[in-house]
């Protein structure tokens, strides 16, 4: 049984090709205007990979925030349920799920079948997202993929108070100015988001295991910071941009089953 | 009378305004006699702005009552044909402020601050009503006018009417006998607010006669049993399509805990009560406001817990969604502690801000689908 789960984010679009429990192949593919092909794109690339073809596909369940809007799908299920599920299958301690993505984040409680109990979405704002680095690494002249080593280097502490992120950057632009270390800075940008995902996390009920999703757990520095302040057990998957779109394509095998 | 009609007839509010030639007194609060409007001869309305309000963002600080805010903004475009006349309640800060700076800023209106008690003990009801006396002093003074207690007696019923009527729907579509969307009932509750009262019981009375007649009652078997029942809570709602989306993605809202919903028309039991106007109107006009479905600035944490908790067991809801506009400490500061009960009582729950007038429904559509399929896993 092969199926497909996709997750259509605001930056990037995920595709996971799954069979018989297994991951059998994933693609990660920059968003665009033209969301409805470049997901097409996607999925073939990945079924190009996997040597299938788009007919041996028995289901497909979309998530992320363009989920409605792709025509060749069998349902759409929100990205809460589906990193809840992807989060469980990869490790079934999972307890809450911080998910920092693109544009949003979110901290999801989850019981040991993987179904949600609570959740809290961030505001309508890119503070504390993938977005909101995107535009602090381009005002420091580093790339978003290198923020987490460099933060590593840092030696002092330094505060970053704004959390617009139209303020930030200019804060940003002052400490440069001042003529404070990049890695300090950086470093000062992780805790800053980490202590508003702390206070967001902490409305729900937080247990161990706390796994972190979205392209943000990729960043190192960022993953340190919130242990720091999280003070608990985190587990940071493989491969954690691609978590929603793989508890799509578990959802999609379960369509299966239940029919 | 078909639907569609009806609806549209009772939303235009343009044509409302052009159509009644009686002076108008607009109001805010439910806590707001509209009683004594009708017996003072004024056309009583609610505002319920539409405008952005950004020429009232000049007057009132952003992190202000997104409610009151777009009120005195629509009040600033729109005056002198929309706001001549306003009366406001004591009912929380906001409202104190939406006061202040009306008086300041609508020049050559009426206003008049109504001071509200915070419970229904025998001392509130009599400080109530000593309260709607200085109203009527100050209507009859200032326009020249004379409110007898046989006019208010007459205001009295034609509100009761109201209510009655709003009840009875409301209770047809809990029970789904009829075919109307949680947004057409919230639609037509709003209606009532802009609508002249006695106009608007005809309307009604007839809209409600056709949704009964055999034709028009749904079977049984089409009522959809696998909906989770949704309770909305909250302040007020201008944008109904939250309850689309409720419903959309399977939901069904059988409860609006709002001033803009059932808190609006109250139960039959306090109706009966009300009825007996043989008494002193004013005193049963204290009784009726201090005693309706309150709004949670008249509620301690137990009170309002104790009041969720029978709504939920009422109406077997399954989920709460909490919708406040933005910085209503009034309805938001006791949040965590509900939640936490309704946790402890395997009650899922939604918190959801909104502003007022606007329309950031993508980030809500996630949050409403998502909470949908918790409970949809919950069953």
């Amino acid at each position: 049984m092969i199926v497909a789960g996709l997750d259509i984010g605001s930056l990037t679009i995920k595709a996971v090709i799954f069979e018989e429990n297994k991951i059998k192949g994933f693609t990660i593919v920059p968003t665009g205007a033209d969301a409805n092909k470049l997901t097409k794109d996607c999925l073939e690339l990945t079924l190009k990979r996997t040597g299938n073809d788009f007919k041996d596909l028995q289901a497909i369940v979309a998530t992320g925030y363009g989920r409605i809007s792709v025509p060749f799908t069998d349902k759409s299920i929100t990205e809460i349920t589906c990193h809840a599920i992807g989060a469980n299958w990869l490790n079934p301690d999972t307890r809450t799920v911080i998910d920092i993505g693109g544009q949003d984040s979110k901290v999801i409680s989850v019981d040991q079948d993987g179904r949600v109990v609570d959740f809290v979405m961030n505001d309508k704002c890119a503070a504390g997202t993938g977005r909101f680095l995107e535009v602090m690494a381009n005002a420091l002249g580093v790339k978003t993929e290198e923020l987490g080593n460099e933060s590593l280097k840092s030696k002092k502490k330094i505060t970053i108070s704004s959390m617009c992120t139209v303020f930030a950057e200019s804060e940003v632009i002052s400490l440069i100015a001042e003529g404070c270390a990049k890695e300090d800075i950086i470093r000062g940008l992780h805790e800053a988001i980490s202590n508003r995902i702390c206070s967001m996390a902490c409305r729900l009920r937080l247990e161990n295991t706390i796994a972190l999703t979205g392209g943000v757990a990729k960043n190192i520095g960022m993953v340190h910071a919130l242990k720091k302040r999280l003070k608990a057990k985190v587990y940071v998957p493989e491969e954690p941009q691609i978590v929603g779109a793989l508890g799509a394509a578990i959802a999609a095998s379960r369509i299966l089953y239940s029919e | 009378m078909i639907k569609k009609e009806f609806l549209d007839y009772i939303q235009h509010k343009e044509r409302i305004f052009e159509s009644i030639k009686k002076p108008r007194m607009g109001w805010v609060c439910t806590y707001t006699p509209v009683e004594i409007i009708i017996a003072a001869g004024f056309y009583p309305y609610r505002i319920i702005p539409v405008e952005d309000p950004s020429l009232a963002n000049s007057y009132l600080d952003s992190n202000f009552c997104p409610y009151v805010r777009s009120c005195l903004g629509e009040a600033l475009e729109k005056r002198p044909e929309y706001a001549d006349n306003l009366i406001i309640v004591n009912s929380c800060d906001a409202m104190r402020r939406l006061y202040d700076a009306w008086r300041h800023y609508v020049q050559g209106a009426f206003i008049y601050l109504l001071d509200l008690p915070r419970d229904d003990s025998a001392k509130a009801i009599k400080y109530y009503q000593a309260n709607l006396q200085l109203l009527i002093d100050r209507l009859e003074e200032k326009f020249k006018i004379k409110i007898s207690e046989d006019l208010l007696s007459q205001a009295i019923l034609v509100c009761n009417k109201t209510r009655k009527l709003l009840t009875e729907l409301s209770d047809l579509y809990v029970k789904e006998k009829i075919s109307l969307s949680a947004v057409e009932f919230l639609q037509i509750v709003k209606g009532s607010m802009i609508f002249p009262q006695e106009e608007y019981n005809i309307l009604l009375e007839k809209f409600l006669k056709d949704l009964k007649k055999e034709e028009n009652i749904l079977p049984e078997t089409s009522q959809i049993k696998n909906k989770s029942k949704i309770l909305i809570t909250g302040t007020v709602m201008d944008d109904l399509s939250m309850a689309k989306v409720v419903e959309d993605y399977g939901g069904r809202v059988v409860f609006v805990d709002m001033c803009t919903g059932n808190r609006y028309f109250s139960d039959q039991s306090k109706i009966s009560e009300i009825k007996q106007t043989n008494s002193d109107p004013l005193r049963v006009l204290a009784e009726y406001y201090l005693r309706k479905i309150p709004c949670p600035r008249m509620m301690n944490l137990e009170k309002r817990w104790e009041y969720l908790l029978k709504i939920i067991k009422d109406y077997q809801v399954k989920g709460v969604i909490f919708y406040n506009l933005k910085f209503c400490d009034t309805s938001m500061f006791e949040l965590p502690l509900i939640r936490e009960k309704l946790q402890k009582n395997k009650i899922p729950s939604l918190c959801l801000e909104g502003e007022f007038a606007s329309n950031n429904l993508g980030r809500v559509k996630t949050r409403i689908q998502a909470f949908l399929e918790v409970l949809e896993f919950a069953r």
